[in-house]
């Protein structure tokens, strides 16, 4: 490609006058409006020499600038070559190599660290004002990073690249319709005059067909930078080891007054590769950054962590949106471990109606059979009858209004039982010395206290019985009559001792001539003396008082008499 | 029946299983986990005999793990009509925190704490005058607004309110014509029970002359046998009927008809648990061994309302509890085994 080549002329003039490492020219693609990497010379370290041309070229010491620009070339066809593996997903074939696949490879270990620097910076992508090259667009100014291997991912999105590269200084003047971008592993201090310098050797060309116009150019170089990253966007962590061109071990000896004599160095002992895993992660940031920087509209430079939040953005999404799937219950009722299964009445359909001999048995059980079951127990608690079945008792017990009869029945007798129960109190209060209070005993002794007071009773009457009777016997008789002088005496008494005698002599006192006598003795132990005595009354003369009247006694007088003779303490 | 070929199908994951040596019927949550973060679970032999057992397991959420408590096991007088844990943890009636109280009804009320490695019973409640008679219960129900009251419903067509700290007879109403099957709290001092005369009614104890029948089956005499009240929104109450695979649904708003009938059960329905944490679910199981989950929508389809979910155990299932304390997990008891499933 003549242009493509006479952009990497300019290109390779500047870069190795200034002895500088890399340059790459960055443009713009219309359609995507993002600046490309379009053409770059490598100018830098070359580790490995592998191929038996690469020792032939070493032994010859031959043109570093050759060599040079072999390198440059192989590694921009490493891409071509990447890219013609996938020469199906291109829209636009790309130009087929022209070189055939070399006999030798340059696979991942044979770059040194700034070749990785340089092959990765063709995934790289930015659109005006971002990044170094942008912001040179945007301004149309150039800008120059010192430091570029030290400054934050933010200022310079390939500086950890840079870092293992030992890239130092990173320059980007917006030229022609692109821009240009010189990076050295010096740490070079910024100078207008070198500016200046690199911009002249791609003055000489400004009367070049605009790159604008030059679609050509255009589309050739955008097949590869698309194919590059279409590439890149597949890519995984691993570079294929497909077959590139053979290696050129160059010495650059035109950089003698670099300062870096370190990279003359031909053999690899001082250089290591990126290990692995950076590399890896060098890809994985490239390739979040290259997918973010393939979207138009992100045009911000994508750091790691961007990376990483929009990934978690993602996955909550999905899990957000999974969540959301979830069957939930019509009411939020049933939890997804349910025991229970959604009714459906195709499954209600096909179940057969249950036909059960005896429907509901237990709660009929329960409500109809049990509650009889205690109060037949109940009655026949006496009876130590513990083990009924329902089928016996069933028989018996079934809820009919023979119960309505029971029921009064039994509240019948319960009021004549509450009578007994109050007429036992009170017996038990009337009879003493109850000891037991349970109803045999109180009959018992109620009983007994009634027999004894009936001996009481009799006892008593016969007592009494007796008093009276006994009163009678000591009472005396005394009967005395007289008629015409003749007096008739009866007495009876309890006898004792000269009682006749006694009275016959109170008789003579008193005037009373006794003319006859009759006595006797009688009662069951003749104590009893009775007698009767007949005489003449005559004046009573030796009892009289000074008066010496002569006077008959009176009946009543000898009565008297008589009862004081048998009574002598009892006087009437 | 065993519906086997369509039994759901289990991981670890979801769900838990107990197996008992003897069917189980009666089974309640503890509503409130009072120590690190196992729930109890109580479950109740359904023996038919004398002799019944009612055992505490423990659920552990977190490891799925659910294992028996031999040392929490008493014995009961023939099966437990029903068992339900304290609703909130009333102070007064515990001694410690590590202590849940139980009350199972069957011929009496009866209270059971529930310690670490005991179960000690606490009361008896007995309203009969003399030790001759007793009213044995078909169900009670333990208020969770006031929790020192229960009321209980039993076959002598009484309902009878106890205050359970006091130990006394609050108040006890003829509720029904005939046997009283369950009986449900609405607020601090309303209630609602069914009974074999068909009907549902609803108790405000501040005005005890009068009920209100809200729902008659319309067979008559057609016993209504099980009633849930959506603790979530008052207004809806549901029953299932005798013999039936019916879910019938009740707006106390609008008595006599009902709001919905849930009709896609394949047999008679023997339970029914109100979710605890939405107000338009609700869960039912029957003799066609399924457990549905509904979703009561605001307007229903000319065909009817479809559940929601559905799960297939090996057998009828003759207990549900939605738990309170975990509500994304239900209890069910079929034969001889308990499973908690995740719902």
């Amino acid at each position: 490609m003549p242009s493509c080549s006479r952009v990497q002329s300019m290109l390779q003039a500047a870069v190795q006058s200034l002895h500088w490492t890399y340059t790459i020219f960055w443009q713009l693609s219309p359609q995507q409006r993002v600046l490309r990497w379009s053409d770059g010379f490598y100018n830098g370290e070359i580790k490995v020499r592998r191929t038996v041309e690469a020792i032939e070229a070493n032994k010859s010491n031959s043109n570093n600038e050759e060599a040079s620009l072999q390198r440059s070339n192989q590694l921009r066809d490493l891409y071509d070559l990447l890219l013609s593996d996938r020469q199906g997903d291109l829209i636009f074939a790309a130009d087929p190599p022209a070189t055939p696949r070399p006999c030798t490879a340059l696979s991942p270990e044979d770059l040194s660290e700034s070749e990785w620097y340089y092959l990765m910076c063709v995934s790289f992508s930015f659109a005006p004002g971002v990044g170094l090259p942008g912001k040179a667009y945007a301004r149309r100014q150039h800008v120059w990073l010192q430091g570029a291997n030290e400054a934050d991912t933010k200022t310079f999105s390939r500086a950890i690249l840079a870092k293992s590269a030992h890239v130092k200084t990173v320059v980007c003047i917006p030229m022609l319709d692109g821009v240009v971008e010189l990076g050295t592993t010096d740490k070079v201090k910024e100078d207008i005059n070198l500016i200046k310098h690199i911009k002249s050797f791609f003055i000489g060309d400004h009367h070049r067909p605009q790159p604008k116009h030059a679609l050509s150019e255009n589309s050739a170089s955008n097949p590869i930078t698309e194919e590059a990253q279409l590439l890149l966007d597949s890519e995984t962590a691993t570079l294929p080891q497909s077959k590139l061109k053979e290696l050129v071990m160059t010495e650059d000896s035109s950089r003698a007054g670099s300062p870096d004599d370190g990279s003359n160095r031909l053999n690899s002992a001082g250089l290591e590769l990126l290990p692995p895993e950076s590399a890896a992660s060098l890809e994985l940031l490239h390739g979040d950054e290259y997918d973010n920087n393939s979207e138009a509209e992100t045009s911000h430079l994508c750091t790691e962590q961007e990376g990483h939040t929009h990934y978690s953005k993602t996955v909550s999404t999905i899990l957000e949106g999974s969540s959301g799937h979830r069957p939930d219950a019509v009411c939020g009722l049933l939890s997804f471990q349910s025991a229970f299964a959604t009714w459906s009445s195709r499954a209600y359909n096909c179940h057969q109606v249950t036909v059960v001999e005896n429907p509901q048995r237990l709660l009929k059980n329960i409500l109809f059979r049990v509650p009889y079951l205690h109060r037949k127990q109940n009655r026949h608690n006496s009876n130590n009858n513990s083990a009924k079945t329902l089928e016996q008792l069933e028989r018996t017990m079934m809820p009919s209004p023979q119960d309505d009869l029971i029921s009064s029945h039994v509240a019948a007798e319960r009021r004549r039982r509450e009578k007994l129960n109050e007429k036992f109190i009170t017996l038990r209060s009337l009879v003493p010395y109850v000891t037991k209070m349970d109803k045999a005993s109180i009959l018992g002794d109620t009983i007994e206290y009634v027999k004894q007071l009936h001996e009481k009773v009799k006892k008593l009457e016969e007592e009494d019985k007796r008093r009276r009777s006994g009163k009678k016997r000591k009472e005396r008789a005394v009967e005395v009559s007289v008629i015409e002088g003749e007096i008739l005496l009866e007495v009876e008494c309890m006898n004792r001792e000269g009682l006749l005698l006694d009275l016959m002599r109170a008789l003579k006192e008193v005037g009373i001539e006794v003319r006859g006598v009759k006595s006797s003795f009688k009662g069951d132990d003749e104590r009893v003396f009775v007698v009767e005595l007949r005489g003449k009354v005559k004046e009573n003369g030796k009892r009289n008082n000074n008066n010496n009247k002569k006077k008959k006694i009176s009946i009543m007088e000898v009565k008297k008499v008589l009862r004081n003779i048998i009574n002598p303490h009892h006087p009437l | 029946m065993d519906n086997s070929s369509q039994e759901s199908q289990l991981r670890s994951d979801n769900s838990a299983t107990y197996d008992s040596t003897y069917p189980l019927y009666a089974m309640a949550l503890s509503s409130s986990s009072t120590s690190s973060n196992h729930q109890r679970i109580a479950v109740g032999s359904f023996i038919e005999e004398y002799t019944n057992r009612v055992d505490i397991l423990s659920f552990n959420p977190e490891t799925l793990t659910l294992r028996p408590n031999p040392s929490l096991s008493f014995d009961h007088p023939y099966p437990p009509t029903k068992l339900m844990f304290h609703p909130s943890t009333p102070s007064s009636l515990l001694r410690h925190s590590a202590v849940d109280l139980l009350a199972t009804s069957g011929d009496y009320l009866r209270l059971w704490e529930v310690r670490e490695s005991s179960v000690e019973a606490l009361s008896l409640f007995n309203n009969s005058k003399t030790s001759e008679f007793c009213a044995p219960l078909t169900s009670f129900d333990w208020n969770d607004i006031d929790p020192k009251r229960i009321g209980t419903s039993s076959i002598d067509t009484t309902c009878t309110i106890w205050d359970i700290e006091k130990g006394v007879v609050e108040t006890q109403l003829i509720a029904h014509d005939k046997e009283v099957y369950d009986i449900a709290w609405g607020e601090a001092r309303v209630f609602a029970s069914v009974s074999a005369d068909g009907s549902v009614r609803i108790f405000d104890l501040r005005d005890k002359e009068h009920s209100t029948i809200i729902y008659e089956s319309p067979q008559p005499d057609t016993p209504l046998l099980r009633l849930a009240w959506n603790k979530q929104d008052l207004r809806y109450m549901a029953t299932i009927l005798m013999d039936s695979n019916k879910v019938v649904i009740l707006d106390i708003r609008s008595p006599t008809m009902p709001v919905a009938e849930l009709e896609r059960h394949r047999g008679s329905v023997s339970a029914i648990a109100w979710a605890p944490q939405s107000s338009r679910h609700i869960c039912s199981a029957g003799d066609d061994a399924q457990a549905l989950i509904w979703e009561l929508p605001t307007v229903a389809g000319p065909n009817g309302i479809d559940p929601m979910s559905v799960y297939s155990a090996a057998s009828e299932i003759n207990q549900l509890q939605w738990s309170v304390a975990q509500p994304d997990w239900i209890a069910i008891a079929f034969a001889n085994k308990m499973q908690l499933l995740r719902v």
